[in-house]
């Protein structure tokens, strides 16, 4: 009987309702899903990649105990040097032994004073990384880091800078958008199949 | 902005929606059209996993000069669909 009385009330306007916004549910879910299929696809992969970086080799791990104390370590400076000069010619940019450190062909320096040690990463296109002892100066690791070029293809910065970090917020948007009208996609019927299946069964 | 990433961007985007706008009724249209359409949708599926894996392998930017992979990540995606429409529509029977 209350059932009855509710239908009454809302004279078929909300199925109307209901189906214009499955129609437009249906219509989000298909356009941005195919649109956005490639670039996510992408991101994946790279997001996969990105977590797995050591497995993968794709960021080295040196291991290595400080051969001295914190306070006896050798400038920032003389690190530097040492890792251009053991950086393959091509990564060293037009830096030559015997000049002056060329900060402009440096991209950072990480130290890590509990290893004992500094990264040298350079700012070619393969991000060439050179693992220098603090304390003697010593070259201990040289290598790719292929996950900053992952990273950057990750957020869409490899196709020219920071405001291509756009693509990949696209696509973002548009996975939140399909995930959320998919969800209402399979949810609508349920919830409409509802009343009526406990309607014959006599509810 | 250069002329390979309109190219990619392009690709990317404007490919799919123009190919969803496509097969959008695609049974009423014609067996060429039809052939098209299908070569357009491989090109572009041929084109995503190319562009995906010149990318990432060997994991660094790539010069301008390096064209193999100048074109397959960023030509790619735009011109096999277009090449795979023209091969569907040269390759259909018509004798039929």
């Amino acid at each position: 009987m209350s059932v009855t009385v509710l239908r009454g009330a809302s004279p078929a306007a909300s199925p109307r309702r209901t189906h214009r916004f499955r129609r437009v549910a249906f219509y989000v879910h298909l356009w941005l899903g195919v649109l956005s299929t490639v670039a996510l696809i992408a991101i994946s992969i790279t997001g996969i990649a990105l977590n797995h970086k050591r497995g993968l080799g794709l960021m080295p791990e040196v291991k290595h105990e400080p051969t001295a104390a914190f306070s006896e370590a050798i400038p920032l400076e003389r690190l530097a040097y040492a890792a251009l000069l053991a950086a393959p010619e091509s990564a060293r940019g037009g830096w030559k032994e015997g000049e002056v450190v060329d900060v402009g062909v440096i991209d950072r320096m990480d130290v890590r004073p509990r290893n004992g040690y500094v990264k040298v990463r350079l700012r070619d296109n393969a991000s060439m990384e050179v693992t220098v002892d603090i304390a003697t100066g010593n070259v201990l690791h040289v290598g790719r880091r292929g996950d900053v070029f992952l990273e950057k293809l990750h957020s869409g910065e490899a196709f020219g800078g920071t405001n291509f970090v756009i693509l990949s917020d696209i696509a973002a948007v548009a996975l939140v958008l399909t995930l959320i009208t998919g969800y209402w996609l399979w949810l609508v019927p349920k919830l409409s199949r509802g009343p009526a299946r406990a309607g014959a069964e006599g509810v | 902005m250069s002329m390979s990433i309109t190219a990619f961007l392009t690709g990317l985007y404007l490919v799919p929606l123009v190919l969803l706008a496509w097969g959008h009724r695609i049974r009423r249209t014609t067996p060429r059209g039809q052939r098209a359409f299908w070569g357009a949708i491989i090109g572009h599926c041929v084109a995503g996993l190319l562009a995906l894996s010149f990318g990432i392998l060997t994991p660094e930017l790539w010069p301008d000069t390096d064209a193999v992979r100048g074109f397959f990540g960023l030509w790619a995606m735009l011109l096999f669909p277009m090449l795979g429409a023209l091969a569907g529509l040269l390759f259909t029977p018509t004798d039929r």
